[in-house]
């Protein structure tokens, strides 16, 4: 492009090779886009924070997930669940109201009430899963698919 | 004169030989889009293949953890499927992409502008071992050197550098926008951290 300074090359190779995308990140977003549900109305939930507390080993201890989306805070807690390769899930949502909530997790959907802004799923295996939030008084909301 | 010499359109269509410079890959991500708009359900794979490498470049701009970039740019991708009609210009899908993850990216950075976030001078670069190749270790040979050099601008400097160097098409109004800067600042400001850049580069600016 005329009037670009040759160092934004130079700069662009530079990150390419020192901070690539992660090797799995295309294929995620070629199945995150493929698994969209087009004709849902819903207004999708935006993580802000992800923390394990044992930093770097993922799975491994409690992981906090927090989303979010105009006024809706959502706070994920997930742990071992009592089996063998599964989480449990703890979540609050605020403002806190009444509703339900699917974790859809590969084929599978788990559903669960949701009463004074608190849900818990047991068990679920471990893997990518997709929250949906029906709830009273607005429009549903969904997190993106993200990894537990 | 033979019939057959038309039956050779080569004037039609503008030569589909290997693209060229910075249009590249603009050019191919706005055919994949159209292509995808009027039905051909496999092309967005093609759009996505082409363009979140570089949009994975433009959210790493604002120093986000990984896990929360690669948040960012699936909500860039749904946004894009779920409200494909908002792209007024199907040519310009890569620009539409990078103005869509900047400003979540920006949301999301202020909304949590944590301590612990992801610091680029403290971000020691590690090569994966594949990369053993006598010409790629040249090359992040210099890459290491240049890191070094940005690691000493300031962060609006660095921001800045990395959006535009993986932009083709930058646009000021909406970078001064999600960088909180004036849209007539921005230029000069590129300049001055070139300037700086440089100067890093060749010793001057080195405190060594």
């Amino acid at each position: 492009m005329s009037g670009r300074d040759p160092i934004f090359d130079d700069l662009r190779t530079m990150y390419e090779v020192l901070d690539p995308p992660p090797e799995h990140l295309v294929e995620a977003m070629i199945a995150a886009v493929a698994a969209e549900y087009l004709d849902a109305e819903y207004e999708l939930l935006t993580m802000t924070q992800r923390t394990t507390e044992l930093t770097g080993v993922r799975g491994a201890g409690p992981l906090t997930i927090e989303f979010a989306y105009d006024d809706v805070t959502v706070l994920i807690r997930v742990t071992d669940g009592p089996g063998e390769g599964t989480r449990r899930i703890d979540g609050w949502i605020t403002p806190v109201t009444d509703g339900t909530v699917r974790v859809v997790h590969g084929d599978a959907e788990t559903t669960s009430a949701l009463t004074a802004g608190r849900f818990e799923v047991a068990e679920i295996p471990v893997g990518l899963i997709r929250i949906w939030f029906d709830v009273e008084g607005r429009d549903d909301l969904a997190t993106p698919t993200f990894e537990i | 004169m033979s019939d057959v010499s038309t039956m050779n359109p080569v004037t039609q269509k503008r030569s589909p030989g290997p693209a060229e410079g910075d249009d590249g890959p603009w050019v191919r991500a706005g055919e994949a889009f159209a292509r995808w708009r009027d039905g051909d359900r496999g092309a967005i794979d093609e759009l996505v293949r082409e363009m979140t490498p570089v949009l994975w470049h433009v959210v790493r701009a604002y120093r986000l953890d990984e896990d929360v970039c690669e948040d960012v740019i699936q909500y860039t991708w749904l946004t894009l499927v779920r409200r494909a009609d908002a792209v007024e210009n199907p040519r310009a899908v890569a620009s539409w992409l990078i103005i869509t993850a900047r400003r979540q990216a920006w949301r999301v950075s202020s909304r949590h502008r944590r301590e612990d976030a992801t610091d680029d001078e403290s971000l020691a670069p590690v090569l994966p071992a594949s990369r053993a190749a006598e010409a790629e270790a040249v090359e992040a040979d210099e890459s290491h050197r240049l890191w070094a050099a940005v690691a000493q601008l300031n962060e609006r400097c660095r921001r800045l550098l990395r959006i535009i160097a993986f932009d083709d098409r930058p646009d000021y109004r909406h970078i001064s926008d999600d960088l909180g800067m004036p849209v007539g600042s921005i230029g000069p400001t590129r300049r001055r951290c070139l300037d700086k850049l440089r100067a890093v580069i060749s010793g001057e600016g080195a405190t060594a």
